[in-house]
């Protein structure tokens, strides 16, 4: 039986769940709405540069989780404490997803642009490396039977995956390629951008980075649940 | 409370794939469009392809939260039982 002091936990851990998950949802409604109904239809692609707010987002989101997934391998090198791990652990989880929607929304958005869904373009090749090193990170999880090996193996991978990041940030401008130089963030042009679709991208990246958040308190949730039940049957066996 | 997060997602989704789906009817009707609007499919698709991979992780953290929330009040009771 849940002691008190858990339930209430719990059921604040509900309640603030269910109130971010409306927030999130609402402003994803907002999102579609701007995208289809506010922002201008650009002149040479067309309708399907609609994708840009998604694809962009959903990149620079799994940035930002990989770079929470580095903050947390740093941090558990140090600690060396479970907080740490789970925190890392799960930002790799939720950035992979974020990282292959960018993936699948940009070959979807290739095809009509390019005439091709894959090119090995430099931007893209980098792109699917970093895609791979976080795999590699989630397969190390799987598959290493100790699980303080596989923390620290995967918070190598982790710490070394982020340099990889900055990388890809970089790759349109470092090497010549199909794919579009960086439109936002620090290395972007200050008029890159028309004023209405950069109002609403920045609402979408806003958006995607609260569902981020969201996703992460969720995930981070589920590790700490997967390792009660694992104490749990240690100490019935 | 799980069934209607069940039930709100659902709906969201629902809407996620109307709204853009009713927006494009529209603008592919009109006129001389027909050249820059050839790929509207490529956008419905992204966008498909998008909110179902959101929802459908958000589904399984929710059902894989609810579960193991579950096994924990199951083992601890075992637990109890054992001790007593």
């Amino acid at each position: 039986m849940a002691s008190a002091q858990q339930v209430r936990q719990r059921s604040f851990t509900g309640v603030a769940g269910l109130g971010l998950l409306v927030i999130v949802a609402i402003l994803l409604l907002v999102d579609l709405a701007l995208i289809f109904l506010w922002a201008p239809t650009e002149l040479v692609l067309g309708e399907v540069q609609r994708i840009f707010y998604l694809h962009v987002p959903s990149a620079l989101v799994g940035f930002m989780a990989f770079a929470v997934v580095a903050v947390g391998s740093v941090g558990y090198f140090w600690k060396r404490t479970a907080k740490w791990d789970r925190l890392a652990h799960s930002a790799v989880e939720v950035g992979v997803m974020f990282f292959t929607v960018a993936l699948i929304s940009g070959a979807i958005w290739a095809k009509p642009v390019w005439g091709t869904w894959w090119t090995w373009d430099p931007q893209l090749t980098t792109t699917f490396v970093l895609w791979v090193v976080y795999l590699v990170y989630l397969m190390v999880r799987a598959y290493v039977p100790s699980k303080d090996q596989a923390a620290r193996y995967s918070a190598v991978i982790g710490i070394m995956g982020f340099p990889l990041v900055l990388l890809v940030y970089r790759a349109a401008e470092l090497w010549a390629g199909i794919h579009p130089g960086t439109v936002v963030g620090p290395g972007a042009e200050s008029d890159a951008l028309d004023k209405d679709i950069s109002l609403v991208f920045t609402f979408s990246l806003a958006t995607f980075t609260l569902l981020f958040v969201y996703l992460l308190w969720q995930r981070v949730l589920v590790h700490k649940a997967e390792e009660t039940v694992e104490e749990l049957r240690a100490s019935i066996k | 409370m799980h069934k209607r997060t069940t039930v709100a997602l659902a709906m969201m989704l629902l809407a996620a794939i109307l709204i853009p789906q009713a927006v494009l009817a529209s603008v592919a009707g009109q006129e001389g469009e027909t050249v820059r609007n050839a790929n509207l499919p490529y956008l419905f698709a992204a966008f498909a392809v998008v909110w179902a991979g959101f929802f459908g992780y958000l589904f399984y953290i929710h059902q894989r939260n609810s579960n193991l929330r579950q096994e924990i009040d199951e083992l601890k009771e075992e637990l109890e039982q054992q001790k007593s």
